[in-house]
């Protein structure tokens, strides 16, 4: 990843490599974002490098993006393809990269005042054309990664806006609750990544809550396939039924949860139920789904939730949030309570709010 | 060879399953997927316990081998595949594809 010693990209500073990165030749341009690209990811290792957190955290306060293209191969990043204010390019992954990265820089920053993943302006780095036929678009704990799709399965994730939304939000959960990929926690994990993926899109298309599709991943399913999306929100276990790839998994009650290894303990089948909370509180609430249910969900993944946090502990913590934002009693908070018992989560009890106050002040 | 594989989770979370033998493959893809083989050295893999810390939508791959003499399982991730068990992994899981596709 970087060819240069790591050494530079302290000792020159980053505004030195961004003036580079903008108007040397193509050679030069490619070193100075390699650098940009380290600095940027030293910032995300702060518990290795507390040391350097003066030299390596200057904060820009604005939207940075940059898009490479991983040319089917294996390499990460790949060839620098677009920069921040560059021009369109004529590869449509790499503009839905750009465009999509952009929306959801902006709805972090409009709606909750966040710069960025990190709240510290980090550049937002997004590779596309990963591999051959790739069916998978990931978070690598430093960029988003985007496949092309088989054609057969699945077309370029980076289609739908959500997709690149999800990708961003595990980097900002990442930084912030560091909830484990596995089993609860990780289903938490991918929960909140489906959240802010869907408000990221009803953001950009101005939709209500009760108006919304709700859906993850609509149009990414290639031609020929059943289904409207990879997973619903409205309605867990309903998206695609299809003869090739089955049926969509998701339980949309506790009295589903899948017990599975696969899957890493089944983060993307369990965190059905969560969603349907989710969906369930916006609705309630009415209005856009980011202006309460939103809020109350941002603050809870920032403040409350950690690495291990499980579905009941998490529920209590969107309760107790609902009551500090709202007031104790009020509307909002019974309707949080409302929407985790659809879901067979009981919330508001004292034992389980006990519990939750292990939570992070 | 005879190989068991199995890829879930990614971001769509499709799960793809299926048993492969090159024995029934057509020469040239079976000649394809041996060179594979031979380059990622799967008998090689460590193949137990799966690595504690996948990334945010990693594939997760459980995959079992077999040869004429001898029988491996590999439980890991894409993430922390080698760029050659990663090859490997893709062609198996177009063979798995084709071979659901055909029944």
């Amino acid at each position: 990843m970087c060819k240069i010693k790591p050494g530079i990209c302290f000792i020159i500073p980053p505004h030195i490599h961004e003036s580079v990165a903008r108007n040397g030749n193509d050679k030069q341009k490619e070193r100075a974002y390699q650098a940009l690209n380290v600095s940027a990811h030293m910032r995300g290792q702060r518990e290795i490098l507390n040391t350097f957190t003066v030299l390596a955290t200057t904060p820009t306060g604005t939207k940075r993006r940059t898009i490479y293209n991983a040319q089917n191969g294996l390499t990460l990043p790949g060839k620098l393809v677009r920069g921040e204010g560059d021009p369109k390019s004529s590869d449509t992954s790499v503009n839905e990269a750009y465009d999509g990265s952009g929306k959801t820089y902006d709805f972090y920053k409009q709606i909750f005042n966040r710069n960025s993943i990190d709240d510290r302006g980090l550049r937002l780095d997004s590779s596309v054309h990963y591999r051959r036929n790739f069916n998978n678009a990931f978070w690598n704990g430093q960029q988003m990664v985007y496949g092309d799709g088989d054609g057969q399965i699945f077309q370029r994730f980076t289609k739908s806006i959500d997709v690149i939304g999800h990708e961003l939000t595990h980097g900002v959960t990442q930084y912030e609750a560091g909830l484990v990929y596995q089993d609860q926690p990780g289903a938490l994990n991918e929960h909140f990544s489906d959240v802010f993926g869907s408000l990221v899109r009803q953001f950009a298309k101005k939709q209500k809550a009760k108006t919304a599709d709700w859906l993850i991943g609509k149009g990414i399913f290639a031609p020929g396939i059943h289904g409207v999306a990879l997973r619903s929100m409205k309605a867990p276990g309903t998206a695609y039924d299809d003869p090739l790839i089955g049926k969509d998994p998701q339980p949309a009650h506790m009295s589903h949860f899948v017990q599975t290894t696969a899957d890493f303990g089944g983060v993307h089948i369990n965190s059905g139920i969560p969603n349907k909370a989710f969906y369930e509180l916006a609705v309630a609430l009415g209005g856009n789904a980011w202006e309460k249910a939103g809020k109350i969900w941002y603050r809870t993944l920032i403040d409350k939730v950690q690495p291990n946090t499980q579905f009941a502990q998490c529920a209590a913590m969107t309760y107790e949030v609902a009551g500090t934002l709202y007031g104790t009693g009020s509307t909002e908070q019974k309707a949080v309570k409302a929407a985790w018992a659809v879901v067979g989560i009981n919330v508001g009890t004292p034992a389980l709010t006990a519990a939750a106050a292990g939570g992070r002040r | 060879m005879r190989i068991k594989f199995e890829r879930t989770g990614g971001f769509g979370n499709v799960p793809l399953r299926a048993e492969i033998d090159t024995a029934q493959m057509p020469p040239e893809r079976a000649r394809e997927l041996e060179k594979l083989v031979e380059k990622a050295r799967p008998f090689d893999q460590p193949a137990q316990p799966l690595p504690l810390a996948p990334t945010p939508d990693d594939y997760q791959y459980e995959v079992t081998l077999h040869d004429a003499d001898r029988a491996h399982a590999i439980s890991t991730t894409d993430s922390s595949a080698s760029d050659e068990m990663k090859l490997l992994f893709d062609y198996l899981g177009e063979e798995a594809l084709r071979k659901l596709k055909s029944k």
